[in-house]
């Protein structure tokens, strides 16, 4: 049991963002998309599923409100599918069953999903307009949209709080908390730096 | 030979971490178990790592430190520990792959390789993969490789029990044009069975197995195996007309029956989808017909749906991708208040050899003719469900229905499933959800009834942590109880902590399963990340 304590300090230490990287999918019209299209515009949210996962099917249905709600913003959801030949003639009519907003692609050999370290579905992973991976998130449970969420908003912050029209009071609710959580922040910042000078005694 | 490549593969491992990259991704996984009694006590390490190079080069590899696995052979040495290698360059004219090569034509019914951590199996080639694309249209591809594949004759197996040698070139094309896809393969490949490997096919429950053990006399230990050329050649098309699409796909097999003479084969499969009032309709139709072959490159549709129900799961059809033909249909609709209904119903029989096939599409069929049928070995299975999020997101419920029924030549069993889920959403992100099941099953071999009850609870706590319960309850017989907590750290870092007793099972993919043995009254720890 103790040979495991070392293993785990040491990936602790070496975690930190990567860029994402490049490859090109079809989609389901067997199109090839680049990647690196989708992130033109805005950040966006990649998500791994395959048909039998059923945490991936309920994790769907909030990716595709968000992906209506932010849209505006910039904001893409990117939906990759990895059922192989075993189940991969069943995909399409899933999703047109579903009437998702958000594009599929496929990655039937599972290639893109190795390339960007996925453990297991559902795998989601948020990347900034620069195509830095912020965000990964393994797993899903019910209740752990609104966490994702609040770090979609807080990518979009910029461009929310530049939107004068905006009367959707969720997002108000959800800016108002990153600004405040910002701030807070901050301040602990200032108060742990150490005093420039020592105050004169004079 | 392979341990050369190994240790090539370790240098030029190290060698890439000295060389300047752009970025490399690693992912890590921990598996560790302790148990009583039969338990199978594991520890498996097992790590990914991407490496692009600033060149464009891209490389993955796969280490695995396990002493022992949960199935397979340890991997200690410095020479066993390379799972999976290979280098990629891609531009707008080519992709080249050197290494593992996991390849994937149309719906994979004469070329699909992969690896499957969880059945201890991997088909891939060792080898080079060039694919050229002319224009944006068409794309010529050619592979050439070797592989030695271990496979299991028997699920209980730890280890596998035989390895066949294979090399293979293949070559073909693929195009489209607005709704037309299209795609050609010609293979050939070599194999050669050992005496070992001929002696353990014997015991493979289908045409091959009976056919071999017919051959006992023949076979001894002075035979020194045996080596047979196989040719392929694979040909799909996907099309739309109208609302409806299709696909076909045909291939023609030409190989050597085990000891014996040249005989050939076929892969046959058809799908068709349409969308009618917003009902969403598959058909799907099989029929693989190489039944003295011993499948290796063949990864073809199932053309049954896979349960995601943890009893009914215990019950799944095992597919033979060497003789089966059947169909498969299932409608799925979504109505506007988000309540969402599926229908699935799938029938299946093998080819017999010295009879004429039954008719597949009769639906009239009683269950004393189902019986009746009991030398094709039939399966069928349907299955209904209905799931609906409430309309402020905070309750959501699945309820199901499955009827599964099989004969094969070790075991009828007639099962009947009902799964529920239930999950209430609290507006602050944690949740409880419930997993329920409810399972008969009639053994009619063993002339025996069993009930079984499954029960799950869990709590999410703002996705920090996850409380799980789980128990697994066989009516007057095994009571299986174990309690599980996951913490969720930064970046899809997780740790799971496990004790308690877990009822194994068979537990299958592409037509291979392996057995997985019960866990008695121990702990696993499970641990993940990517840095």
């Amino acid at each position: 049991m103790f040979r495991l304590i070392p293993i785990i300090l040491i990936s602790f230490i070496l975690s930190e963002n990567e860029m994402l990287p490049k490859g090109f999918l079809k989609d389901l019209d067997n199109n090839k998309r680049d990647i690196y299209e989708f992130i033109e515009n805005g950040p966006v949210a990649i998500s791994f599923w395959f048909l039998a996962c059923q945490p991936c099917i309920k994790e769907m249905v909030y990716l595709d409100q968000y992906n209506q709600k932010y849209s505006k913003y910039g904001f893409k959801v990117v939906s990759i599918n990895t059922d192989n030949s075993r189940t991969f003639n069943r995909v399409e009519p899933y999703v047109n069953s579903k009437k998702y907003s958000f594009t599929v692609l496929s990655d039937p050999k599972s290639l893109f999903y190795r390339k960007v370290g996925a453990p297991f579905c559902p795998y989601l992973i948020l990347v900034d307009d620069t195509g830095h991976i912020v965000i990964k998130h393994a797993g899903y449970n019910p209740g752990d949209e609104i966490k994702l969420e609040k770090e979609i908003v807080a990518l979009l912050s910029t461009s929310i709080q530049e939107d004068t029209t905006l009367i959707d009071s969720s997002i108000i609710m959800l800016l108002e908390q990153y600004n405040l959580d910002k701030m807070l922040l901050e301040q602990n910042n200032i108060e742990k730096k150490p005093a420039l000078e020592p105050p004169s005694e004079e | 030979m392979k341990n050369n490549i190994n240790y090539y593969y370790l240098f030029f491992l190290i060698f890439s971490f000295i060389y300047p990259s752009s970025q490399a991704i690693l992912s890590y996984e921990l598996k560790f178990s302790e148990g009583k009694g039969d338990s199978r006590n594991y520890f498996e390490n097992l790590l990914d790592i991407n490496y692009f190079f600033n060149s464009g080069l891209y490389l993955f590899a796969q280490i695995e430190y396990s002493s022992p696995p949960l199935l397979g052979s340890e991997t200690k040495a410095l020479n066993d520990i390379t799972n999976i290698f290979y280098l990629q360059h891609s531009s707008s004219k080519y992709d080249l792959t050197l290494g593992n090569l996991y390849l994937l034509y149309g719906r994979g019914l004469s070329l699909h390789t992969y690896q499957d951590q969880d059945i201890d199996y991997d088909n891939s080639l060792k080898g080079i993969d060039f694919n050229y694309h002319i224009n944006d249209n068409i794309d010529l591809f050619l592979s050439l490789g070797t592989n030695e594949v271990k496979s299991r004759t028997n699920p209980a197996d730890i280890e596998p029990s035989i390895s066949i040698d294979n090399d293979i070139i293949s070559i073909g094309s693929t195009f489209n044009y607005n709704n037309i896809n299209f795609h050609y393969l010609s293979m050939i490949y070599d194999q050669s069975y050992a005496y070992d490997d001929i002696n353990n096919l014997k015991s493979l429950s289908n045409i091959l197995g009976d056919y071999l053990t017919t051959l006992s006399g023949v076979i001894s230990e002075d035979n020194p195996g045996y080596d047979m050329t196989n040719i392929e050649h694979n040909l799909g098309m996907e099309f739309v007309l109208g609302p409806i699409d299709f696909y076909v796909e045909k291939s023609l097999v030409f190989y050597d029956k085990l000891l014996a003479e040249r005989v050939d084969g076929y892969k046959n499969y058809f799908s068709t989808y349409m969308n009618i009032f917003d009902f969403n309709i598959i058909y799907e139709y099989k029929d693989y017909s190489t039944p003295y072959l011993y499948n290796i490159f063949s990864t073809p549709p199932i053309a049954f749906r896979e349960a995601s129900s943890i009893l009914s799961s215990r019950n799944l059809h095992t597919i033979d991708f060497s003789n089966e033909y059947g169909y498969h249909l299932e409608i799925n609709r979504s109505f506007d208040n988000s309540l969402n209904f599926l229908a699935s119903y799938a029938f299946a029989l093998h080819h017999n050899e010295d009879q004429n096939d039954p008719n597949v599409f009769d639906f009239s069929i009683s269950l004393d003719d189902f019986l009746e049928l009991s030398d094709y070995f039939p399966y069928k299975q349907y299955y209904v469900e209905c799931s609906n999020w409430n309309k402020n997101g905070k309750f959501y419920y699945r309820i199901g229905y499955d009827y599964f029924y099989e004969i094969t030549n070790l075991k009828t069993i007639k099962a009947q499933t009902v799964p529920m889920q239930y999950v209430y959403s609290f507006k602050t992100g944690n949740s409880l959800t419930f997993y329920l099941e409810l399972q008969e099953k009639i053994v009619a071999s063993t002339n025996t009834e069993h009930k079984y009850f499954y029960f799950s609870p869990s709590y999410n706590h703002f996705g920090s942590w996850l409380l799980t319960f789980f128990a697994d309850i066989e009516k007057e017989s095994d009571k299986w109880y174990a309690l599980d907590i996951t913490k969720n750290f930064k970046n899809s870092s997780q740790i799971s902590l496990f004790y308690g007793s877990q009822k194994g099972g068979l537990v299958c993919a592409n037509g291979s399963c392996v057995m997985q043995p019960d866990f008695e009254d121990g702990f696993k720890v499970t641990y993940r990340t990517n840095f």
